[in-house]
């Protein structure tokens, strides 16, 4: 059986300072 | 003072005490503590939900390649930079400290 994969995306992170 | 790195073969998991919430599919998480917001994205967010009961660099790429469309090396190395920054922000912990 056939899964289809789903699209990769590097994986990053975003931060923002809240004050 | 030097800042830890990544050991490829230690067992990490979530650092406990953030406010986690999906937002159009993107995971987003707030620490009232250090005053700051964090948006993982999707695939941060995956690998995210699989620190839950930690988790190695290896053992996450290789769910991850099975899942998406990616060479498992690429993925490893880009899954290592990715817990790398987790680490410095604090968010992810090693079973071993």
């Amino acid at each position: 059986m056939n899964i289809e994969k789903k699209e990769w995306q590097t994986p990053s992170l975003e931060v923002l300072e809240i004050s | 003072m030097t800042m830890k790195a990544i050991d490829q073969n230690d067992v990490y998991i979530q650092q406990k005490g953030y406010v986690v919430s999906d937002m159009n599919g993107d995971k987003v998480m707030m620490s009232i503590e250090s005053g700051k917001y964090y948006n993982l994205g999707q695939t941060g967010g995956r690998i995210w939900e699989l620190l839950v009961e930690g988790n190695t660099i290896f053992g996450i790429s290789t769910v991850l390649s099975s899942e998406y469309s990616v060479e498992q090396a690429t993925c490893q190395l880009q899954v290592e930079q990715f817990m790398n920054t987790l680490l410095k922000e604090g968010l992810i912990v090693s079973k071993r400290d």
